[in-house]
C-alpha cells in the first residue's frame, strides 16, 4: 500500500468534491422536472376547454410537415354560406386562439352562422405537435415554411373539401402575417377575402425591453432549437392573470377577459417555439419591416401586390400589433377593398383591446365576431 | 367641499398647499417666481414685451438650456404647474432648465406666436407641448435642440366618434361642458380627457387649467381628414424625417383624443436616428394606463413619464455638447 506525501492532494477527496455536487445538481434537476411534469398535469387538467369540432384533418405539407385543421361544420339550421373559413392562429399559439371555451369560441359562433370553418394547427401547434415529424428536419422551420408550405397545404385542403371554392382566411397576428407573405406568391384568386386581426406590417418598437431582450437571443439559440415558451406557459398558467406581471400586459387586456380565459389560454393555447421564427422576427423588428429568414425577401414591401379585399383589426391596447403599425399594414396592402379598424372605448367599443383578447376577450362576441362576420358575408 | 356622503364641510388647507401659498407670495413680492415655486410675467434678457403672456420659471442651478413648454387646446399654462400634480415646469427647473411657458390664445396662429419666443432665447432650447401645441411645436420653424411631443397628433382623420363631436360642436365648448356630455353611454371627459384625476388635481384644473376651444382650430385639425377612416398627415405639416432632428414623441395607446396612430411618425412609414417614441403604458413598466391631460398632469406622470423625458432633454444636451 503507497502511503500519500503529506501534503499531496487527496484523490478521493477530489471525486468526492465533484461527485457530491452533481448528485445535488443531477437531484434537483430529475425532482425540477417531475415537479414540473406534475404542475403541468395539473395546470392542464385544473382549466379545461373542451372540445367543440366534429373533427380533426392531418394534412401533409410539400415538405413533409403536418398541419391539423380542426373541422366545424356548418349549423345545419342556418342558411349555408358558399365558403368555408380558415383560421389560423398567431406565433407561440395553436387554433385555441379561435375555439378556447364555450363561452369565448369564435369558430363555434362562426359556425351557427352557416359558415363552415377549419381551425388550423401550423406545423408544431397544438394537434399538428402531436404528430411530429417536421419534414425530418427537427424544430428549425421558420415563418418562411409556414408561407410556402403549411398556408398552401391547408387552403388546398379546405378547397377541395368545398368544390375548388376559394376560402376566407381569418388571421390572428402571426396568422394574418403568413397570408400577408403568401399572397403575392400564390394564387390570389383562391383566397376570397382576408381578415388580420392584430397582424402588423411591421414589429412594434414601441415595447423596449422586447427590442432590448434581443441580446439574449444568441444565447436562448446556443441551447435551444425549440424554446420551451408553451412548457413556461403551462407552468405560469396560475399566474397568467396577474395584473402586477407587467409584461403580460403585452399579450391582453386582463380588464378584457373573463375570468379564468387567461389560464386556460396559458395552459393549452400556447406552443413552443422554433428559435429560428424568434430569429425572424427579431430581425424584422430591427430591419423595421417583414422579411424572409435570410433577409432577401422583404414582405412588406411584397404587400403592395396584394389584391384581395382585406379587412384590418386592431386594439388600441395590442402592443405586437399596435394602432401604428396596423395603419402600416393598411397603406402597404395594396387591395382596392381594405378597411382598418381599431378597437377602443373611444372607439365605441365596450373595451380598449390588446392583442390575444382581440379573439378570446369578453367584449370581443360583441365588438369582433359581428365585424369580421359581416365582412365575410359582404364578400360571400 | 362635499363629503362621500353628500354633507358639506369647510375646506382644509394642507401643509403642501400652505407652503405653496408662501412661495407664492414670497415669489410676487421678490418680482418672479423662483426655483420652480411658481409663475408670472417677467422678462428674461432678450426676450421683451408682455405678449404672450408668459410664465417664466428660473432654476437655482442652472444648466444653460431653456425649455418652452406649451399648453394644449383648450388648456392654459396653468396646466405646467397645477397645485397637486407637481407640475412639469417646477419639475424642469429643479432639474436646471429655465422655463417658459406662453399663453396662446386660442383663436390665434400658435406656430407664429412661437417663433419669436424661440429665437429670442440664447443657448439650447427644448420645445415641449401637449397635444396641438406639441403639433405648433413641430411646426414651428425655429431652430430646437429637441421637441417633445406629448400627445401631440400629426395628422388628421381617423376620428372616434367622441372626438368628431369634440372637433365639430358650435361655439366654443370647454372641457368642462364636456364632462356633461355623454357618447355611448360614457362621459366623453372620461373618454377623452383623463382616466380619472385625483380630487387635488382635478380641482384646481377645472378652476385654472381649461380653456376654451375656438371652432378655428377644432377645424384646422379636424378638416384635413374629416371622413378618412384612417389618419393622415397634417398638410401644412413639414413631413417628418431628420430634418425634424431630436424628436420625443410621449404617447398613450388609451390617449382618447390623440392616439399613438395620429402621433406615431412610425404609422406613416417615418424613422430616423434621433426619433424616440415613449408609449406611456402598463406594458413599460408604467403601472397604469394614461389619457390625454393624464400625461400632463397625473401624479403617476410625475413619477414615470417626466424623469424620462427630462433624462432624454439631458442626453441630447450632452450629445449636443459632445459629451
Amino acid at each position: 500500500m503507497s502511503r500519500r506525501a503529506p501534503g499531496a492532494p487527496n484523490p478521493s477527496a477530489a471525486v468526492a468534491a465533484l461527485i457530491v455536487p452533481a448528485l445535488l445538481v443531477s437531484t434537483l434537476l430529475v425532482s425540477t422536472l417531475l415537479v414540473s411534469t406534475l404542475l403541468a398535469g395539473c395546470a392542464a387538467g385544473m382549466y379545461p376547454v373542451g372540445e367543440r369540432h366534429a373533427e380533426t384533418l392531418r394534412v401533409p405539407t410539400a415538405d413533409g410537415a403536418q398541419i391539423a385543421l380542426r373541422h366545424f361544420p356548418a349549423d345545419p339550421r342556418t342558411a349555408p354560406r358558399t365558403h368555408p373559413v380558415i383560421l389560423c392562429h398567431g406565433i407561440m399559439s395553436n387554433t385555441y386562439t379561435w375555439d378556447l371555451d364555450d363561452e369565448v369560441s369564435f369558430a363555434a359562433w362562426l359556425q351557427r352562422r352557416g359558415f363552415a370553418v377549419y381551425a388550423l394547427d401550423l406545423r408544431g401547434g397544438g394537434e399538428a405537435r402531436r404528430w411530429g415529424g417536421y419534414g425530418g428536419r427537427g424544430y428549425t422551420w421558420s415563418v418562411d415554411d409556414y408561407v410556402e408550405h403549411d398556408v398552401p397545404a391547408a387552403i388546398e385542403a379546405v378547397s377541395a373539401r368545398h368544390g375548388g371554392r376559394p376560402v376566407h382566411w381569418v388571421g390572428h397576428s402571426m396568422g394574418g402575417i403568413v397570408m400577408y407573405g403568401w399572397l403575392p406568391r400564390g394564387d390570389q384568386r383562391r383566397v376570397r377575402s382576408l381578415v388580420a386581426v392584430g397582424s402588423p406590417a411591421v414589429l412594434p418598437v414601441h415595447v423596449g425591453w422586447l427590442r432590448e431582450s434581443g441580446a439574449l437571443l444568441p444565447l436562448a439559440e446556443f441551447f435551444f432549437d425549440e424554446l420551451p415558451t408553451g412548457t413556461l406557459s403551462l407552468l405560469g398558467a396560475p399566474w397568467a392573470d396577474q395584473k402586477a406581471v407587467w409584461p403580460l400586459h403585452m399579450l391582453w387586456n386582463l380588464d378584457n377577459l373573463r375570468p379564468g380565459s387567461a389560464r386556460r389560454m396559458a395552459a393549452h393555447g400556447t406552443a413552443n417555439l422554433p428559435a429560428r421564427v424568434v430569429r425572424q422576427f427579431y430581425d424584422s423588428l430591427v430591419a423595421g419591416r417583414l422579411q424572409s429568414a435570410d433577409g432577401r425577401h422583404d414582405y412588406t414591401a411584397a404587400m403592395a401586390d396584394i389584391e384581395v379585399p382585406t379587412l384590418l383589426l386592431g386594439g388600441v391596447l395590442d402592443h405586437l400589433a399596435p394602432p401604428a403599425s396596423m395603419m402600416r399594414a393598411w397603406h402597404a396592402l395594396g387591395s382596392a377593398t381594405k378597411r382598418l379598424v381599431i378597437l377602443s372605448r373611444a372607439n365605441g367599443a365596450d373595451a380598449d383591446f390588446g392583442h390575444v383578447d382581440l379573439t378570446l376577450g369578453a367584449a370581443a362576441p360583441r365588438d369582433v365576431f359581428p365585424l369580421i362576420h359581416d365582412w365575410l358575408v359582404a364578400r360571400d | 367641499m362635499i363629503d362621500a356622503d353628500g354633507s358639506r364641510r369647510p375646506p382644509q388647507i394642507g401643509r403642501r398647499a400652505a407652503l405653496r401659498a408662501l412661495g407664492s407670495i414670497a415669489a410676487g413680492a421678490l418680482g418672479g417666481p423662483l426655483g420652480g415655486c411658481g409663475g408670472g410675467p417677467v422678462h428674461l434678457p432678450g426676450l421683451t414685451g408682455d405678449r404672450p403672456p408668459r410664465r417664466i420659471w428660473r432654476p437655482q442651478r442652472a444648466n444653460g438650456a431653456t425649455a418652452l413648454l406649451v399648453h394644449g387646446l383648450g388648456t392654459r399654462s396653468a396646466l405646467w404647474d397645477l397645485p397637486g400634480s407637481g407640475g412639469l415646469a417646477p419639475t424642469l427647473a429643479a432639474a436646471g432648465y429655465t422655463v417658459i411657458a406662453p399663453e396662446l390664445d386660442p383663436a390665434g396662429d400658435w406656430s407664429a406666436t412661437l417663433t419669436p419666443i424661440a429665437a429670442a432665447v440664447r443657448g439650447p432650447l427644448f420645445g415641449i407641448g401637449l397635444d396641438l401645441g406639441g403639433t405648433a411645436l413641430y411646426r414651428c420653424p425655429a431652430r430646437f435642440t429637441g421637441r417633445i411631443g406629448v400627445g401631440a397628433p400629426i395628422a388628421s382623420g381617423g376620428f372616434s366618434a367622441a372626438v368628431r363631436g369634440v372637433l365639430t360642436a358650435d361655439g366654443a365648448p370647454t372641457w368642462r361642458s364636456f364632462e356633461r356630455h355623454r357618447v355611448g353611454g360614457r362621459r366623453v371627459i372620461r373618454l377623452l380627457l383623463t382616466h380619472g384625476l385625483p380630487a387635488k388635481v382635478h380641482r384646481p384644473l377645472i378652476r385654472a387649467g381649461l380653456a376654451p376651444m375656438p371652432a378655428a382650430q377644432r377645424r384646422a385639425w379636424h378638416t384635413p381628414g374629416a371622413g378618412s377612416a384612417v389618419p393622415r398627415l397634417l398638410p401644412d405639416l413639414p413631413p417628418p424625417g431628420p430634418a425634424w432632428g431630436p424628436t420625443l414623441v410621449v404617447t398613450a395607446p388609451t390617449d382618447g383624443l390623440a392616439p399613438p396612430w395620429q402621433c406615431d411618425p412610425h404609422g406613416f412609414g417615418a424613422d430616423w436616428p434621433e426619433l424616440r417614441v415613449r408609449t406611456a403604458s402598463r406594458v413599460n413598466g408604467d403601472g397604469r394606463e394614461f389619457n390625454h391631460l393624464d400625461l400632463a398632469v397625473h401624479p403617476d406622470a410625475r413619477r414615470r413619464i417626466w424623469p424620462m423625458m427630462i433624462d432624454w432633454m439631458n442626453g441630447t444636451l450632452e450629445a449636443r455638447r459632445g459629451g
